[in-house]
């Protein structure tokens, strides 16, 4: 019996059988449905509706004022031959993805390894490491655009080494590597996860270890490591397909929404998938397109999730699979 | 956390036979945390310093010159930023929101855990599959209805669908749920508590701690939310969310610093007093901010 791994009180109810309980069951049954009502109307009507509709849309071309235009695969094949925007953003947001996610995730792995060691004032240490992450990232956003600024604290910071003021934000090869700092500056989640692994490694394992002679980088690549695997490998999933669909950031403190719209920093250096799929559904109204490049992130996503886990069973290791 | 009396006690045994080496170690240890946790917070002490200085001296890079208290009411009541009426939509999103969305996700998680009824537990794989497929692909055909349905501009895009509950949370409290020893609903059945009755008296009182660290989640995800209230709500000046107009203040040509960093320090302070009054719930709390959204 499947269910009774699921639910144990659904099944002792079960073995009571008796005709008085087949009236109650109904009930019962009646009662359950109205209890996920809620979830079974917002999912079909925000979930599996929008779901095939994006399908039918993406092949339409569609401007939400006029009924949609079918064009077959028309939006797919102009995506990938012949629009450079498209094409350009993809290859900015694999770029911002593989400096943001390492960097974050060895900062993280960093500074839990630090606060992991026996340390007086641990929770003051991280306070102060978490408390960025706890910055709405808007708010957080904002503030970067002022220290990234041509008077702000970083110029401020490299002047004190004799080095000009820079202009951050709006040069082409410092803007993605400033994203990454920023974001490194908020890996107090990571750090905080990575912690609670990390606490929860036996010392045995580490006093054992030394008996054999193992130094410290020994240890740290041949027990710590492969313990909170499992941890890092949630982390990078997560991480990774946020990254995929970054926009936030890009739209705060790249773009402008004045007068004189621009998108996605000078020369199009953080001018992401999300960006690029926000603009065209909102700026140019071309919600097939919109559609169809929703699709392409969704796949780019998918295969991404896909390899990172697929690699996991070469680096992860699971304690309570052993001999499974 | 007993952690950190067990590194304090251990620091005190390693004390008394202490060698040259580790002390150094001990020394340059103590060195990197203190220094690089300022480093951390460096930013956001800048904030803190521009919102009440004048800009000139921020871009000055000088930092804490003056204490101009007044930034903070000049801001809420500066003409085109309309920052008083953006902070009591972000509280009315948040807080509908919010309610909405814990609400249903208790009532789906109580169908699922405690009721036989026909093809449950294909519903159930069901809405872990929904978790599977971000919500990207979803966007644009939801805004198209809630246009045409002529909703742009309000927020029930948003509240609408957080009546649905959310599949993550969900599955977390349907799994706190059935930790629940059966023996509690046995009884109550039997002195005639109805659904609700059990519900309410029994069930919540006793999954309390997984329903707070939801409630925080959910609370900090409403009020930070960005893309959503920028999509469907827009940036009228009457009906946007902090969110939404301090970004709108940022991307003016003169920027005035002092009263963008003054709102963006009262947006950053609701999830700091959060994160202060929930810090005991915080080694879970991770979990919890990194599978839903």
């Amino acid at each position: 019996m499947t269910r009774s791994t699921k639910s144990p009180q659904a099944d002792m109810k079960l073995k009571e059988g008796s005709p008085m309980k087949w009236k109650m069951s109904r009930k019962e049954a009646a009662i359950g449905f109205l209890f996920i009502m809620p979830w079974i109307l917002g999912c079909s009507m925000f979930f599996i509706r929008p779901f095939f509709m994006s399908i039918y849309y993406s092949l339409t071309e569609y401007d939400v004022l006029s009924a949609p235009k079918w064009v077959g695969f028309q939006n797919y094949k102009s995506l990938i031959f012949n629009d450079p925007e498209t094409i350009s953003s993809i290859v900015v947001t694999f770029k911002f993805a593989l400096l943001n996610v390492p960097a974050t995730l060895l900062t993280a792995l960093f500074f839990s390894v630090l606060l992991n060691q026996k340390l007086k004032g641990l929770s003051l240490w991280r306070t102060m490491f978490y408390l960025p992450a706890v910055i709405p990232g808007v708010a957080s956003a904002v503030l970067w655009r002022l220290v990234f600024s041509e008077g702000g604290i970083l110029n401020r910071f490299i002047g004190m080494f004799g080095a000009e003021p820079f202009h951050w934000l709006e040069n082409t090869s410092t803007v993605l590597p400033s994203f990454v700092i920023m974001n490194c500056f908020a890996a107090g989640t990571g750090i905080i996860l990575y912690l609670g692994a990390l606490q929860g490694i036996p010392s045995i394992l580490y006093e054992s270890a030394k008996i054999d002679g193992a130094g410290s980088w020994v240890r740290f690549i041949k027990i710590t490591i492969p313990m909170i695997s499992p941890i890092i490998l949630f982390n990078l999933v997560t991480s990774v397909i946020a990254n995929l669909q970054a926009f936030e950031q890009a739209y705060v403190l790249t773009s402008n929404t004045n007068d004189l719209p621009t998108w996605g920093g000078p020369n199009g250096a953080t001018f992401f998938i999300f960006l690029k799929l926000y603009k065209s559904a909102f700026v140019d109204y071309q919600f097939g397109y919109a559609s169809a490049i929703s699709w392409v992130l969704f796949i780019i996503i998918a295969i991404f999730a896909a390899l990172v886990l697929r690699s996991s069973r070469a680096w992860v290791y699971y304690e309570n699979m052993k001999g499974r | 956390m007993a952690q950190p009396n067990i590194g304090i006690t251990g620091m005190l045994f390693k004390n008394r036979k202490v060698s040259p080496r580790l002390a150094v170690n001990r020394i340059v240890l103590y060195t990197i945390t203190i220094v690089f946790s300022c480093v951390f917070m460096i930013p956001f002490l800048w904030m803190i310093s521009a919102s009440l200085q004048s800009d000139t001296f921020t871009l000055a890079g000088k930092w804490f010159q003056q204490f101009l208290w007044k930034n903070y009411w000049d801001a809420l009541t500066q003409e085109d930023f309309k920052f008083l009426p953006a902070l009591s939509n972000t509280v009315y999103y948040t807080v509908v929101g919010t309610v909405f969305f814990l609400v249903s996700s208790v009532l789906v998680a109580y169908g699922f855990s405690y009721f036989r009824f026909p093809l449950r537990d294909k519903l159930f794989f069901f809405l872990l599959a929904t978790m599977m497929i971000p919500s990207t692909v979803m966007f644009i055909p939801n805004y198209v209805m809630f246009a045409n349905w002529g909703w742009t501009g309000t927020y029930w895009p948003l509240l609408i669908p957080a009546l649905g509950g959310g599949p993550a949370t969900v599955f977390l409290l349907r799994q706190f749920m059935l930790t629940l020893s059966i023996s509690l609903f046995e009884s109550a059945k039997i002195d005639g508590a109805g659904s609700f009755m059990i519900l309410w008296k029994i069930v919540l009182p006793n999954i309390r701690a997984p329903l707070i660290l939801i409630l925080i989640q959910q609370v900090n995800g409403h009020w930070s939310d960005f893309f959503g209230p920028l999509m469907y709500v827009g940036n009228d000046p009457f009906s946007r969310t902090i969110s939404v107009a301090i970004t709108i203040f940022s991307h003016v040509y003169y920027v005035q610093w002092s009263y963008v960093m003054s709102a963006a320090f009262v947006m950053a302070i609701v999830p700091i007093i959060l994160y202060f009054v929930s810090q005991k719930y915080l080694m879970q709390d991770f979990v919890l901010s990194s599978s839903e959204k």
